[in-house]
């Protein structure tokens, strides 16, 4: 699925890598001023969305930080803010007749007009690190029927810090994985197989995986009548995949499959 | 004059008909004719031909005309007529003899008491004196009419009092004609009083006069009576439905009581209310669930008041059947949407609805949730009635006229009209006008008034009940114990589709304010044909499941849910239907049955197997035979006398040419009393009237032996038919000499004598 057009000179800025270890400290500090400058500040134009315009936003989760590498690319939340949301949302309007809002919609998870949006995305969730508030609202969000698909977090580490942090969200729920005959690997496009989508970095070839997390898992947390809650992919970066899409360089097959399995978990989320 | 010529007035002659007689046999009629043929020929060929043919023309022409009038004379000629001669008349005694004349209420006598000491034949007081002056026969009366014989006592068993068939029966009697006048004996609680209005004007239209006798007290001290119950005869498993209880009294104002609900002997409700001042009736709305399938009996009752004489009128008994069959309800939308999720959770839970969803996805692409098997939907919408047919409601969501086409149209009013199928017509930026659907077959079923065009109204609505309908069952979303937000509290709704106006007759529930001082119209419902369709022009009720402001127990927008599928999907039968009358009925008393067939695009079905047995109270299976009914294809009918107290279940079974079958059941509750019991008092307006209407007097009990001075002598007419024999009438005699002279007359005119 070929969908944008070339654009080499993002891919040139890009190929600096992710960890700019060989520079020196002050360098570093410089390219993360750069690169912080270049990212698009986290949008609050959209905040005011009131929901209602359109069936669908697509809704990222903005949480408080913690944890490993907080402070390393700016707020967690917002890696690949907003332009993975954006060609998601281009994916999901050319390939299905959803009436989804065109731009970004970032809410914190704490606010009460997360309850318009039925639908959330939460990534980088080894940095999540939920104040009680946080947890009660994401529980009472959950319960009342919303549904939160978590992307992009790598390695053991990273688990233990959701795992923790959905304990307090749900301390008597397990995450268990997700079966490929479940309905949301079906309900628009038939995956049969999970794939480890690597970052634009690692996609270009080497190992696909971050840490050590070599093996992808499709994991979630069911209410007391089966429906999907919460959707963890982890070992896995459907978002880079998305907002790389228009990458030449950037595999095919990962982007088909991000898209593939993210209009799955709009279908699904919009049906269950 | 002419009388005297025709023998009878002139005027019999107008209504009457002449009838002519052959006394001798064919072989004598054979000659005769043969010897007047001849005797015209003779007639003709005699007559002396030298004066040529004008004067054998005109003799045999008299000749022709003189035997004409002795044929007509040998043939006996009558005059049919009827007439109205004057009779001896008799006197009908027709007494009531129904359960109500056991109410003691004449000083703390049976009315029955008075009834037997004035009226028994023979023997009675009123009964003798009666017998003295006119020729008396009696009649007894409750559901049926039978002769009472000299000596014999009435029982006042009956549980019916049909005093308009009664009268039908004695004015349709042999005897009659020789009627002059009936002695009603009653206290005038009948429950047939079509009938009897009917009868009195045909009584009054015949000469018969009426004259009543009322028994009873015209107004009891105390009472209390459970005088009427409203209650769904038909109903789903789980559906809260709301009972209709009218409570009559008398002499009790101010004091409390409690109405008491018992579902097969169980208590659901109780409920306490304080009789009003002046007798005023009151009616009670009470809450009624129905978790258990099959039939049930539901019994409404008030404990006896101190000083109530009369107690059987305390309780009301109902039969409901519950369906405990899911319905199948399937939702359609023309794209994804919140809605499709949260109103699948909010039916979860409940067992009795089973909702199949079908989302169109993408172009020509649908998602479908919930369906039995594979090849359900696998076509995407149902392109026949049969594949539509086989779900009992529909909800359309945001799919433009695009997607549903004329034909499409079509078939769900169909659907509706002639299934019986329930529809609801759900908001998005692709429904109503904004869909297209202005002017469209789905418009004219709405019970809303689309716009004439789509519009780019969008706005967040606050939604309340409507004033007149807070109420409604189908509003009522909370139980006692719930913790529900409450109509105020729930957030505004998204409205894509502005509509002001309901269509006349139906009913608006939920209406919403944009503040532009005309309410938008956010719930109504009508029915049509047979089904029902509603109108839910919101694009998001899901927020009254999501919104922040709604605690999370908050059941508003499940229940909501909940009762508007099922107020809609009720209605929808099956292709075996049945139809019982009454529900409630007395011992003794016929139920009439009709069972209808119907093929799967719910039309009459010929010549179908179509079978129905009645299990009594004592377990006994009884087999009914069903008739045809020619003149409404599919229709079955027939009767059915219980002979038993209780509940009586009839199971119609239909097996189609194809060899499905499907079965119905349904339930009557058959009591020993009916409805004798309940307004039992004296009507003494209706008896008055009844008699005057025909001439007659109403007396009280106290003074009922002056009806036997009140009866006038009883002179009845009988209409007779007469034949009266014309072969005598001077206008015959007449007629001959008269023709006999004008042959003399011609002949010596010409010159022929």
């Amino acid at each position: 699925m070929n969908l944008f057009f070339d654009d080499t000179t993002r891919t040139a800025s890009l190929r600096q890598g992710r960890r700019p270890a060989a520079f020196s400290a002050a360098g570093g500090l410089l390219l993360a001023l750069l690169v912080l400058l270049a990212s698009p500040l986290p949008s609050k134009a959209n905040g005011e969305l009131r929901g209602g315009e359109h069936e669908f936003y697509f809704t990222r989760g903005i949480y408080g930080e913690g944890g490993v590498g907080a402070a390393d690319w700016g707020p967690r939340w917002a890696v690949d803010f907003p332009k993975a949301d954006e060609q998601f949302l281009i994916a999901l309007r050319r390939l299905t007749i959803v009436d989804a809002f065109d731009k970004d919609n970032a809410i914190g998870i704490d606010e009460a007009r997360l309850r318009d949006f039925p639908f959330l995305y939460v990534l980088e969730v080894g940095a999540l690190s939920l104040t009680e508030a946080q947890a009660t609202a994401l529980r009472e969000y959950l319960l009342a029927g919303g549904f939160m698909v978590i992307d992009d977090f790598w390695g053991t580490w990273a688990w233990q810090n959701l795992e923790q942090e959905m304990r307090l969200v749900f301390p008597n729920r397990t995450i268990v994985d997700v079966p490929l005959d479940h309905p949301v690997f079906h309900a628009f496009y038939d995956v049969t197989e999970i794939l480890q989508v690597p970052n634009v970095h690692q996609a270009a070839g080497g190992p696909t995986w971050e840490y050590d997390g070599r093996v992808p898992h499709v994991r979630g947390i069911f209410d007391d009548e089966g429906r999907l809650m919460v959707l963890i992919n982890w070992n896995t970066d459907l978002g880079d995949a998305w907002e790389w899409a228009d990458l030449p360089s950037y595999p095919l097959r990962y982007s088909t499959y991000a898209f593939e399995i993210g209009i799955n978990f709009v279908i699904y989320g919009m049906s269950y | 004059m002419l009388e005297f010529a025709l023998k009878y007035p002139p005027e019999l002659f107008a209504r009457g008909a002449l009838e002519m007689q052959w006394p001798w046999s064919t072989y004598a009629g054979v000659v005769l004719v043969i010897a007047i043929v001849v005797a015209i020929a003779l007639g003709y060929f005699g007559l002396e031909s030298s004066r040529g043919n004008f004067d054998r023309a005109g003799l045999w022409t008299i000749r022709t005309a003189m035997l004409a009038v002795l044929l007509l004379v040998l043939l006996d000629p009558r005059l049919v007529v009827e007439t109205d001669d004057p009779v001896r008349g008799h006197v009908t005694v027709l007494i009531d003899d129904s359960l109500s004349m056991r109410i003691r209420d004449l000083d703390g006598a049976a009315r029955s008491e008075f009834v037997e000491r004035a009226f028994t034949p023979g023997a009675g007081s009123i009964a003798v004196a009666l017998e003295r002056r006119f020729d008396t026969r009696y009649l007894k009366f409750s559901g049926s009419v039978e002769t009472l014989a000299a000596g014999e006592h009435l029982s006042f068993s009956g549980a019916r009092s049909d005093l308009g068939q009664a009268i039908e029966s004695v004015a349709r009697a042999p005897d009659a004609g020789s009627l002059a006048a009936i002695v009603l004996v009653t206290d005038g609680a009948v429950d047939d009083t079509g009938a009897l209005d009917n009868a009195v004007r045909a009584l009054h239209a015949s000469g018969v006069t009426v004259h009543a006798i009322g028994v009873g007290a015209e107004r009891l001290a105390t009472d209390v009576e459970v005088a009427d119950v409203r209650l769904p005869r038909d109903v789903l498993r789980g559906d809260a439905v709301e009972a209709q209880v009218t409570i009559s009294h008398r002499g009790l104002e101010g004091q409390t009581v409690t109405l008491t609900v018992e579902e097969e002997s169980a208590i659901v409700s109780q409920q306490s209310l304080t009789l009003p001042a002046n007798d005023r009736p009151v009616t009670l709305r009470v809450p009624l669930e129905f978790e258990q399938a099959g039939p049930r009996r539901v019994v409404f009752r008030i404990a006896p008041q101190l000083g109530e004489i009369l107690v059987d009128n305390n309780a009301a008994h109902r039969a409901v059947d519950v369906r405990g069959d899911p319905v199948r309800i399937l939702h359609i939308e023309g794209e994804p949407r919140f809605e499709v999720k949260f109103l699948r959770r909010a039916v979860a839970a409940d067992e009795t609805l089973r909702l199949v969803s079908l989302v169109r996805t993408a172009e020509n692409k649908y998602y479908r949730l919930g369906i039995e098997d594979a090849d359900e939907l696998a076509e995407g919408l149902p392109a026949s009635e049969e594949a539509l047919f086989r779900y009992d409601a529909v909800v359309i969501g945001s799919i433009g006229n695009d997607l549903l086409d004329d034909a499409q149209q079509a078939r769900f009013r169909d659907f509706v009209a002639r299934r019986g199928g329930g529809l609801v017509l759900l908001g998005g930026r692709r429904a109503f006008a904004e869909g297209g659907y202005s002017g469209s077959t789905l418009a004219g079923i709405a019970p809303v008034v689309l716009p004439a065009g789509a519009s780019a109204y969008q706005a967040r609505v606050p939604v309340r009940p409507s004033a007149n309908n807070r109420d409604h069952p189908l509003l009522r979303v909370a139980k006692a114990d719930a913790v529900n937000a409450g109509w105020e509290q729930l957030p505004p709704l998204t409205v894509v589709n502005p509509i002001r106006q309901s269509k006349p007759g139906a009913t608006t529930l939920l209406e919403g304010d944009d503040g532009s001082g005309e309410a938008l119209v956010i719930l109504a419902w009508q029915r049509y044909g047979r089904g029902t369709v509603a109108a839910f022009p919101v694009r998001d009720s899901w927020r009254w499941q999501m919104h922040a402001d709604v605690p999370l127990k908050d059941q508003t927008h499940e229940q909501l849910w909940r009762n508007l599928l099922r107020h809609v999907a009720r209605p929808a039968g099956s292709r075996a239907r049945l139809y019982l009358e009454p529900a409630e009925a007395a011992l003794g008393e016929n139920i009439a049955i009709e069972a209808e067939a119907l093929d799967g695009r719910y039309l009459p079905l010929q010549n179908a197997k179509v079978t129905l047995e009645v299990t009594t109270p004592l377990g006994e299976v009884e087999k009914v035979v069903l008739e045809p009914r020619f003149n409404r294809d599919g229709f079955h009918r027939s009767s059915f006398l219980p002979r038993d107290i209780g509940r009586h279940e009839f199971r119609l079974r239909l097996e189609d040419p194809k060899g499905e079958t499907i079965e119905t059941l349904a339930s009557v509750e058959v009591s020993g009393a009916g409805r004798e019991f309940y307004s039992a008092e004296l009507d003494v307006p209706r008896l008055s009237r009844l008699a005057q209407a025909t001439g007659g007097q109403f007396f009280l009990a106290a003074d009922a032996e002056k009806i036997v001075d009140a009866i006038d002598d009883t002179t009845a007419t009988v209409r007779v038919e007469k034949r009266l024999p014309l072969r005598d009438a001077p206008a015959l005699l007449i007629a001959l000499i008269a023709l006999a002279f004008l042959e003399w007359a011609w002949r010596r005119r010409r010159g022929l004598a």
